[in-house]
């Protein structure tokens, strides 16, 4: 990201999850068009009349999944390069335009994705594309510009893992977890790629994948249909189409039994995470069910003050100060089913260890009640109704759909697919995924 | 979220108060009992935000730091007659979030539901009770008091908490707002049930709330629902609050403390201004020029883009009841600390010296008249708006009067009122980082 503090850690993560369950059920009444340009760019656009704003977002489907090893964290810095500016418009004059129009302006990169955003009053709408349009083709790179901004982005790696131990601890996470599948680096790269890379290979990453055809446009708010995308046409319609890469699969394969790592970083808190792979909505050969029961899994597990977690590991056992879960079934390859625990100050991560094996035992073999399923499913409904609260979420969950799984209908029916889980359904998902073959924790400083 | 630093979301609370719109309609009403309530009609959403804003931030805490929030925390684990389980199963069944924060100065008391009565009666009954009837149950208070005890010594451990809280402390001294509002070890261990019931009786009630709705209900149910919010208040009046003498710094000091972490924080600030001063948009504009508008401003494009040296810095001016901070923050890697700590200060003698240039004040006042419509475009922006005049008694055309006030704004302005309320001779500058980043 850009500018702000966007994470890889697992708070961060987990946060964003749960936003996801509650922003991602859609509004059905709400008007959405969606076309592509002859080149083959995506738009998808939204009315929200309620204010004179709008967002512009594109997004390109090219993250840090797409990387291979030795050249990771290059979507990363790519993004940070595309704010250097291009011939027409050198510098941050983007930035300083969109600054003076009163707008807000900013980028992020995901294993998946990267996506870059104006949100701005809506009569300048035209000012922010006719800009992202630019930079979409005719980024300049300067090796003066680039070895500035990649000590700006190590910077960023030492802020948000290299001295935070959940950071670490997430980034050991997948890299242990995964064995071939590209969800083994972490999105800004390891520090020791970040050392070797140059301003070359930005500029082959920006050759290969920024294209209208690996792009989307999704624009959100106070907004004409035709006139809009006419706008859209105007800008992006003349770029020509190019050969995308063939992407390179990494499938991940069988995992043996559980992997356990310890770490130990001094002076810190002690902390667990474990991750579970388990399908995402992409998955082929599973029935597309086992998702929405995972999710309402995690709902069980985690979502307020009620859900198993928070009565049993906080409430009961006075163990943990704060316990989590997540899982987010949008994503290209197979992602982990996140557990994360802090203990309460004086305990144990082996007591903590010991009651998470029990209350996913349970999960395998007692029905989950009707009681705990109706809380997540109100849960999902209401926020079908607050999530309209904000037009750049809108905006976000369109974008990722449309990217990760290559279709937004699946929005649409977020929420009645939610509402048909059954209690069998989420017990036949804890029985086939929450097992030792597909387990890896890391603890940090565990006191055995 | 603690991997926000504390300072950054003090930033954003102070943006959000600065800047207003042309078109969110705000009308007062008064309770039969006094309570002057706010409110908005949104669009269409069904949805409805409720905040009962108290006067009873940490800065009422007295000796016992830490009481405040701990008392938030708990309001909602129990009444006479239901227990934080059942509590909680009304607002989950019902879609609706409850939820508290509290600051240096003040606290509320939020709810969030959807309109339609099936949904916001039981809702709001529910709020009710918490606010008029909690109980404290020991277990959980003790169980809270554990948590509370839990993040203190994590923050211990995380350098950009250490070093915010030693920040305050230097800028404070012993003033309540030196302190966090999660308390200190020492205090939370000792705080009892009974001090927080007192704390509770004292402090959530009539003489000390103020009201902001924002919904898409029709004016007569806001002000039935104001009406039924007020009646269940507690009626202890108001208490005289007896302030500390918050006392100037008096003179420049430099600091530094030892911490093993790869980057070091760095902060540098002194006092600036309270709520509803005269300088404080001179100030604004001006710091928003210097470190407070992101990208475009004189830090980031020194420190970040020319240099490389931060991911992120920044300056913010934050008006409060009493004096509030002026805080400059970056983040780097310790060798490079004291390179940034003198850039900094160049900077500042360089701004207080020549002021903006005409062309950055001009793009500042663009960038914030025309920002106005995307600080209001939703329902929780224009309830922190609300809040804020209510609370603050800001006058009640203070957003109508806004981009005319900033378009009036001269170098002079800024100049002066910099000089006038931050004496940059006394500022604190404090490192926290490895050996490396020592001098």
């Amino acid at each position: 990201m850009k500018f702000l503090y966007k994470n890889n850690i697992s708070r961060y993560f987990f946060i964003f999850n749960i936003l996801i369950i509650f922003l991602l059920s859609f509004d059905a009444r709400a008007e959405i068009m969606e076309k592509t340009l002859d080149n083959g760019m995506h738009v998808i656009l939204k009315k929200d009349k309620r204010a004179p704003v709008v967002t512009s977002h594109i997004w390109y489907k090219i993250g840090s999944a797409d990387e291979v090893s030795g050249k990771t964290g290059l979507s990363h810095a790519l993004e940070h390069m595309m704010f250097k500016g291009t011939k027409k418009n050198p510098g941050g004059l983007f930035s300083e335009v969109i600054a003076k129009l009163g707008g807000k302006e900013n980028a992020f990169t995901s294993k998946d994705y990267t996506a870059y955003y104006q949100t701005l009053p809506s009569q300048y709408l035209e000012e922010a594309i006719k800009f992202e349009s630019d930079r979409m083709t005719n980024l300049v790179v300067s090796k003066d510009d680039f070895l500035k901004e990649i000590e700006v982005i190590k910077e960023e790696r030492r802020l948000r893992t290299d001295d935070q131990p959940e950071g670490i601890a997430y980034e050991q996470l997948y890299a242990s977890a995964y064995n071939n599948s590209s969800y083994h680096d972490p999105i800004i790269g390891w520090m020791e790629d970040l050392h070797n890379m140059t301003e070359e290979d930005i500029i082959n990453w920006y050759k290969n994948w920024y294209a209208p055809n690996n792009a989307t446009a999704v624009i959100v708010g106070d907004i004409n249909f035709d006139e809009t995308f006419k706008m859209v046409e105007k800008y992006y319609g003349s770029k020509k189409k190019v050969d995308i890469k063939k992407r390179i699969e990494r499938n991940e394969p069988v995992q043996f039994g559980e992997k356990n790592i310890s770490i130990v970083i001094k002076d810190k808190p002690s902390y667990l995470i474990t991750g579970y792979k388990v399908p995402s909505i992409n998955t082929k050969n599973i029935e597309k069910w086992e998702c929405y029961a995972l999710s309402v899994l995690s709902g069980v597990l985690s979502s307020g003050q009620n859900s198993r977690f928070q009565k049993i590991l906080i409430k009961d056992k006075k163990i943990a100060s704060y316990a989590d879960s997540g899982y987010s079934m949008f994503s290209r390859n197979e992602p982990l089913f996140l557990i994360d625990v802090n203990p309460m100050l004086g305990k144990n991560i082996s007591d903590i260890e010991i009651e998470l094996n029990k209350i996913i035992n349970e999960l395998k073999t007692k029905l989950v009640s009707q009681k705990e399923l109706d809380r997540i499913k109100a849960q999902v409904l209401a926020s079908e109704i607050y999530q309209q609260d904000s037009i750049d979420y809108q905006a976000r969950i369109l974008g990722m759909a449309k990217t990760s799984i290559g279709d937004t209908n699946i929005i649409k029916e977020y929420t009645s697919n939610i509402g048909s889980v059954t209690a069998s359904q989420v017990r036949k998902v804890a029985k086939k995924y929450l097992v030792a073959n597909l387990k890896t924790t890391v603890k940090v400083n565990d006191d055995k | 979220m603690n991997i926000i630093p504390k300072l950054i979301s003090l930033l954003i609370i102070m943006t959000i108060s600065n800047v207003t719109q042309a078109n969110v309609e705000i009308s007062k009403y008064i309770t039969k009992n006094g309570i002057k309530v706010l409110y908005s009609k949104s669009g269409n959403i069904p949805m409805i935000d409720i905040r009962i804003t108290f006067d009873a931030g940490s800065n009422k805490d007295g000796d016992l730091k830490g009481i405040s929030m701990l008392t938030h925390s708990l309001l909602d684990e129990g009444t006479s007659k239901m227990d934080a389980e059942s509590i909680a199963s009304v607002f989950e069944s019902n879609g609706s979030v409850f939820n508290t924060s509290v600051n240096k100065d003040k606290s509320s008391i939020s709810l969030r539901s959807l309109t339609e009565k099936k949904y916001l009666n039981p809702s709001i009954k529910m709020f009710l009770s918490i606010l008029s009837d909690s109980v404290f149950p020991k277990n959980e208070t003790q169980l809270q008091k554990d948590r509370t005890l839990t993040s203190i010594v994590e923050d211990e451990t995380d350098a950009a908490e250490v070093a915010s809280s030693l920040f305050f402390k230097e800028i404070y001294s012993d003033y309540p707002y030196a302190y966090n509002t999660i308390g200190q070890k020492n205090t939370v261990k000792k705080i009892t049930r009974k001090d927080i019931l007192n704390f509770y009786k004292k402090n959530i009630n009539i003489g000390n709330a103020s009201i902001v709705i924002v919904s898409s209900l029709p004016k007569k149910e806001v002000i039935d629902i104001s009406e039924k919010i007020s009646k269940s208040l507690n009626l202890t009046a108001k208490e005289n609050f007896e302030d500390k003498v918050l006392s100037d710094i008096n003179k420049e000091k430099n600091i530094y403390k030892r911490f093993s972490s790869e980057q070091a924080h760095i902060y540098i600030g002194g006092l600036s201004i309270e709520r509803g001063s005269k300088n404080h948009l001179p100030l604004y504009v001006g710091n928003y020029i210097f470190g407070g508008s992101g990208f475009s401003a004189r830090l980031m494009q020194e420190l970040r883009v020319k240099r490389g040296l931060t991911y992120g810095v920044y300056s913010y001016i934050h008006p409060m009841k009493n004096t509030g901070p002026f805080v400059i923050g970056i983040e780097t890697k310790s060798e490079q600390a004291q390179e940034s700590v003198k850039l900094i200060h160049k900077m500042l003698r360089e701004f207080y010296k020549n002021g903006p240039t005409d062309k950055e004040l001009k793009h500042a006042k663009q960038s914030i008249i025309n920002g106005f419509p995307l600080m209001i475009d939703s329902n929780s922006d224009v309830l922190n708006y609300l809040s804020l005049i209510n609370y603050y008694n800001l006058p009640q055309d203070y957003l109508n009067t806004f981009t005319s006030r900033i378009s009036n704004i001269t170098k002079k302005d800024i100049m002066k009122s910099f000089k006038d309320e931050i004496d940059v001779n006394k500022l604190i500058t404090l490192v926290v980082g490895n050996e490396k980043a020592k001098k």
